[in-house]
């Protein structure tokens, strides 16, 4: 085979490795769409659910599921943020940064039941908040912590060294250089590891289960439990209880996630047209 | 043993007395015992090959050296007769009063008129009066006033360079140093862009006391008035810019000017 040949098998393979993902992608979505457009309608995202979902629509859900990611995300940016504070400008690489940083890495590795399981254990028994939003929010900020931690530790070094050099040669204190100078430039980034964070606890389900439970009820607090729409789809398309309304839900939670990802698509290249100037 | 020259002539005390400066990175033995006086509003110009130590003295001065891991310093510098290694010393305040202008032209991603109320800021200042009147006599300061004072609330990243480069002159003006440390200010400009630097440090330096590294010889020459040849470390000679040229008594400095080598 002479290498011209060969270059254009190679490239046609790739190509069709490439065209794989987004065929998937848009199979995904092109299947739930069409099993779910039929019963998607506006009386469904604003009803709550009736007789177990089999009536009714999905009120209820999104609001647990909004809930769950608002706090999710609020408890978690602030720790993770911080965390990578820390690691970036207060310590220098040593046992310990390291020691913290493939600690936070093993976290994004464990399985999410794993976490539903300590949740379940540390915030429903022990601390007895039983089944709630709050338990599972607490939980699934373990879940996204190493995201936030590592994507913002990606966006604080980013930030050049010069313009710190420039803040502490004018006498600024180390955390005024960070509030002032790296953080606002660091905020893209940021944004983009806690949105990831946000879809991440939006679609999990085996974790929330175990934590906020699965109540069909519109939460009124944080510490009632609450069914978010991955759950609900999980429960009513496992149970037979209708797949129509299975696929109208998780094409609410297709659109959901869509827009988030165009959303930080759309903020990863603000963040990186602003790195050029 | 050409070290430790007293250059100043004035009959006044020296604004930065360094005596025994040694410094080192690690096992690296950057700056050799290095000893010399700076005098009030004057221009002094640090001359040598690359990784001679000359921009590590100058980054001890203000102690920016500190951020450097695995660093450590002795020896002794007495700015206004205080030693800057003391235990009480406020290292904020030092870098107020000795502030660094960098090789490359580093403005924070603000507005112009931000970027000058940095420092002011960081140092508590939030009457907004004075902190624009700061911004008006910072930009005169470093000529640049008449053709910005439209344009305050643009981003200062969009700049020229060397309107950048003067801007980071005033951002440090601002807070009222008494020593300017300059790394090479100019090397990242053109020629003619370099001559008006230079007009401006000499304007700067009646106010000032100017600290300069540079690997351009002739900048030393016609901007400075007294220059200091280092070499591994070590201060070589350091006597005034028109002696040092002239008549070097080092043939090690003879022989950089001559361009043997560096």
């Amino acid at each position: 085979m002479n290498s011209r040949t060969e270059e254009k098998i190679a490239v046609n393979i790739l190509r069709l490795a490439a065209l794989s993902a987004i065929a998937v992608l848009l199979f995904v979505i092109i299947y739930v769409a069409y099993k779910g457009a039929g019963s998607l309608t506006m009386t469904f995202i604003f009803e709550n659910p009736r007789d177990m979902g089999r009536e009714g629509g999905i009120f209820s859900a999104i609001v647990s599921t909004f809930y769950l990611a608002a706090l999710s995300s609020m408890i978690a940016t602030p720790l993770g943020v911080g965390t990578a504070i820390y690691l970036c400008e207060y310590t220098t690489e040593s046992a310990v940064t390291k020691i913290v940083r493939f600690g936070s890495d093993c976290l994004a590795g464990v399985p999410s039941i794993i976490f539903g399981l300590f949740g379940f254990v540390l915030f429903v028994i022990y601390l007895k908040l039983g089944w709630c939003l709050l338990s599972g929010a607490l939980t699934m900020t373990f879940m996204i912590l190493p995201t936030i931690i590592r994507t913002s530790e990606e966006a604080i070094k980013s930030v050049s060294y010069e313009l710190r050099e420039a803040s502490y040669s004018l006498g600024a204190t180390r955390w005024q250089t960070i509030t002032k100078i790296v953080l606002p430039q660091a905020v893209p980034g940021i944004i983009t590891g806690v949105i990831l964070g946000v879809g991440r606890s939006i679609s999990e389900t085996a974790a929330v289960i175990f934590t906020a439970g699965s109540a069909l009820a519109t939460p009124e607090s944080i510490l009632e439990s609450g069914r978010t729409l991955a759950v609900h789809f999980y429960i009513i398309a496992r149970e037979g209880i209708s797949m129509e309304r299975a696929f109208a839900t998780a094409l609410v939670l297709i659109i959901f996630i869509l827009l988030i990802n165009i959303i930080t698509y759309a903020l990863m290249n603000k963040f990186i047209a602003g790195k050029k100037t | 043993m050409t070290n430790g020259i007293t250059a100043y002539d004035k009959g006044e005390a020296p604004i930065l007395k360094i005596s025994g400066l040694d410094y080192y990175y690690g096992d690296f033995h950057a700056l050799k015992s290095v000893s010399m006086d700076i005098c009030r509003n004057s221009i002094v110009a640090l001359i040598g090959p690359s990784g001679c130590g000359k921009s590590t003295l100058l980054k001890a001065l203000d102690r920016m050296s500190d951020l450097i891991e695995g660093s450590r310093v002795s020896g002794e510098v007495l700015f206004n007769g205080e030693n800057i290694f003391g235990a009480g010393v406020d290292i904020t305040l030092l870098r107020k009063r000795i502030g660094m202008v960098f090789q490359h032209p580093n403005p924070f991603a603000l507005s112009i008129a931000d970027n000058i109320k940095f420092g002011p800021r960081v140092h508590g200042e939030k009457n907004r009066e004075t902190l624009d009147s700061l911004v008006e006599s910072s930009l005169r300061a470093v000529g640049l006033w008449d053709q910005l004072k439209d344009r305050l609330d643009k981003k200062a990243t969009e700049l020229q360079a060397d309107e950048q480069q003067r801007l980071c002159i005033a951002r440090l003006v601002a807070v009222e140093p008494e020593i300017l440390l300059m790394d090479e200010p100019c090397s990242t400009l053109d020629p003619i862009a370099t001559l008006s630097i230079e007009e401006l440090m000499r304007e700067l330096k009646k106010n000032y006391t100017i600290i300069t590294v540079t690997h351009n010889m002739q900048q030393a020459a016609r901007v400075s008035d007294y220059s200091g040849f280092m070499l591994m470390g070590e201060l070589v000679e350091y006597s005034k810019t028109a002696d040092i040229f002239s008549n070097p008594r080092d043939k090690r400095t003879d022989d950089y000017i001559s361009g043997h080598y560096g």
